[in-house]
């Protein structure tokens, strides 16, 4: 009979334990699917939004070359004032050159315009640097961004796998403490068949037990913080998240070297040191434009005009005051310090070679990371695969127990340890879940387009 | 909160490997677990508790297509060697009321939302029909075993996930056997059936 009491009481508390929940959304919890996520740290993260800015600073500068290029250097004075009275010509006058009397207004304007014709490559150059530049900005823009986004990957499935620890961590302790009382409520009955080394056995898990709620709570709250930061939402704001598929993992190992080449071609950094090595030859071909002269069209308009000064008509005579003039010339412009551009030329060009090593070592880094995430990859898809196994087993061998305690032929030990053995391995597949999305993620981050996990959990599988 | 639905569907594996099918001309062993599994299925949908009236039902569905004496008998098989003819009978006897009070105190209690029937094998007069039960995102593989006997296929053995019922309650025999007496065992299995017996009675009692 005390066989009986014992198994009937812990069936009925093993089956009371498998009711995992998530806790409730509630009505003030907003709720993001991966995606939505994603997209709201690039659009609302302050990182992101100040790689947008140098971007645009990076446009304006370009905007501005173009600007120089089309539009010519133009120039408008205009004067106004008291000025004093002078009468007569220079043959002649009442006045003194220290006269300060009878004071008149005088105005005075001139328009002029210098317009380069021909610069031996000097603004198309600059242009070409300045597009380099934009391009440049653009790309650390995406590295920020795929930063940001893979961070996010990384909050969202912390996030996730905080939310399943504290629920099965809620629902355990709250099971295994009825648990513990029972266990410890038939210790004392003298007809039961539970005796102190079952006590000592449920009291030794019940720590793992509230290990495992301080954590989840801890870890919980951690990640909260962490991608409600990246969201750039309140630190403290209680967000919710979906439940997205895992994809399986099915490629080969085979195809790791098209994997390479896409990410060599889609890899931002690479990108930016491209257009850093474009930029840097467009300012070598400056600075060597800057040896060459410059030709131009210059173009002039000037009136004055003071009513209380004699009108001087004589042309060989200069007055400031009253006169009209009118003038348009051709002209070259050769800044004569050619040994100081060839300087400059030479100092470019190691900047060039430096960033063209970089940009090397860069391909080869690259190589490294793809296969190190995709071994991580592999690894993480064969643990996951592997834990569901265990996990299933864990659950078979709890089924398997409660039919034969049904039938009167079970083991209480065993179902201790298949009991101990479930909640572990639903443990660990919350993690391996984590890991494997992780993994994914970087595999995906280090071939250069965060977009590609993306598209992977859509689908439910990985592929390329 | 729904209890773990993995158990929910071990059970239905269970009480239809212990059901029937009403049919007159012989039907295939695949057709035989998949109208037994229709009708327990339309009791299910049809009546959102299911009571004494229905359990009974199931249960008639359950039995007649299965075999209990030669599960009964392919349990004890290995140690009624060690056992007096009489007690091996005794053993037999508990055993089988054991398993139909077992399937009575489940019904109700436990179902499979849809069954996929994967294949099925017939050599001589045994047969294999292979099948994965389903309960919501859950799933267990679920294998029959039938023998076809006075004109009728009945189910044997069944296998869950690997785990071969009639093998697994042999093991659990063979291990109370290496540690308690015959008596201390039919005693056991004896308290158990009182106890089953006892909880269906109490249901019964509160339903009416």
């Amino acid at each position: 009979m005390r066989f009986f009491k014992k198994i009937t009481f812990l069936l009925f508390l093993i089956l009371s334990c498998w009711s995992v929940s998530f806790s409730q959304t509630g009505t003030n919890t907003k709720t993001y699917s991966l995606e939505s996520a994603i997209q709201t740290a690039k659009a609302q993260n302050p990182l992101g939004k100040a790689t947008e800015f140098e971007v645009q600073k990076a446009f304006f500068t370009l905007k501005k070359t173009l600007a120089l290029k089309n539009t010519p250097q133009m120039r408008f004075n205009l004067y106004s004032g008291l000025v004093p009275e002078a009468r007569g010509d220079i043959f002649y006058s009442p006045d003194k050159s220290d006269d300060l009397d009878n004071f008149g207004p005088f105005i005075r304007m001139s328009f002029d315009l210098v317009k380069s014709i021909y610069t031996f490559g000097r603004t198309s150059s600059a242009i070409e640097a300045a597009r380099q530049g934009l391009y440049m900005e653009e790309a650390r823009k995406d590295i920020v961004l795929e930063t940001l986004a893979f961070e996010t990957v990384k909050a969202y499935w912390g996030l996730s796998a905080a939310l399943k620890a504290e629920s099965l961590g809620e629902d355990m302790k709250k099971n295994y403490k009825k648990f513990l009382n029972e266990v410890e409520e038939r210790v004392q009955d003298e007809e039961s068949e539970v005796d102190d080394l079952d006590l000592f056995e449920v009291r030794i898990f019940n720590y793992s037990v509230e290990e495992m709620v301080q954590e989840s709570h801890k870890l919980k709250t951690l990640s909260t913080k962490v991608f409600n930061s990246l969201l750039n939402l309140e630190l403290n704001q209680a967000v919710s998240i979906s439940n997205e598929p895992t994809p399986l993992f099915m490629f080969s190992e085979n195809n790791l070297s098209d994997v390479i080449s896409l990410a060599e071609k889609l890899r931002p950094e690479a990108r930016a040191l491209n257009s850093a090595l474009f930029a840097l030859q467009a300012r070598i071909d400056l600075a060597k434009s800057h040896r060459l002269p410059v030709i131009f069209l210059a173009a002039g308009l000037g009136y004055a005009y003071s009513p209380n000064r004699a009108d001087q008509t004589n042309p060989f005579v200069l007055d400031s005051f009253n006169y009209k003039r009118v003038g348009a010339a051709f002209g070259l412009k050769w800044d004569a310090n050619i040994s100081l551009y060839n300087i400059e030329i030479q100092k470019t060009k190691s900047e060039y070679k430096a960033i063209l090593e970089k940009h090397n070592a860069l391909k080869s880094r690259i190589g490294v990371e793809v296969n190190q995430a995709f071994a991580e990859a592999e690894k993480n898809a064969v643990l996951l695969s592997e834990a569901r196994k265990a996990l299933k087993s864990a659950k078979s061998w709890i089924r398997l127990n409660i039919e034969n305690w049904e039938l009167g032929i079970g083991d209480v030990f065993r179902m201790i340890r298949a009991y101990e053995a479930y909640y572990r391995f639903l443990r660990l597949e919350i993690e391996r879940e984590y890991q494997n999305h992780v993994s994914l993620a970087r595999l995906a981050f280090v071939i250069g387009d965060i977009n590609i996990y993306q598209k992977w959990v859509k689908n439910g599988k990985v592929f390329f | 909160m729904a209890r773990f639905s993995f158990n929910r569907l071990f059970t239905w594996g269970v009480l239809i490997s212990l059901g029937t099918a009403f049919s007159l001309s012989p039907q295939s062993p695949l057709e035989i677990i998949k109208t037994s599994n229709q009708q327990v299925l339309e009791i299910y949908n049809a009546n959102e508790k299911i009571d004494h009236a229905l359990k009974n039902e199931i249960i008639q569905i359950i039995e007649s297509v299965t075999d209990l004496d030669e599960i009964s008998n392919r349990t004890t098989s290995s140690f009624c060697c060690n056992l007096s003819s009489e007690q091996c009978a005794e053993f037999n006897q508990v055993f089988k009321q054991l398993l139909r009070a077992s399937s009575m105190s489940k019904v109700g209690r436990y179902r499979a939302d849809r069954f996929e029937y994967l294949e099925e094998k017939i050599e001589g007069n045994k047969a294999l029909v292979k099948t994965t039960a389903y309960y919501e995102d859950e799933y267990l593989t679920l294998d029959y075993l039938l023998e076809y006997k006075n004109n009728k296929w009945k189910i044997i053995n069944y296998v869950t996930d690997d785990v071969d019922t009639i093998r697994n309650y042999r093991k659990q025999f063979i291990r109370l056997f290496a540690k308690y007496t015959f008596s201390e065992v039919i005693a056991r299995l004896n308290k158990k059936l009182l106890s089953l017996e006892e909880e269906e009675n109490t249901l019964n009692l509160d339903n009416s």
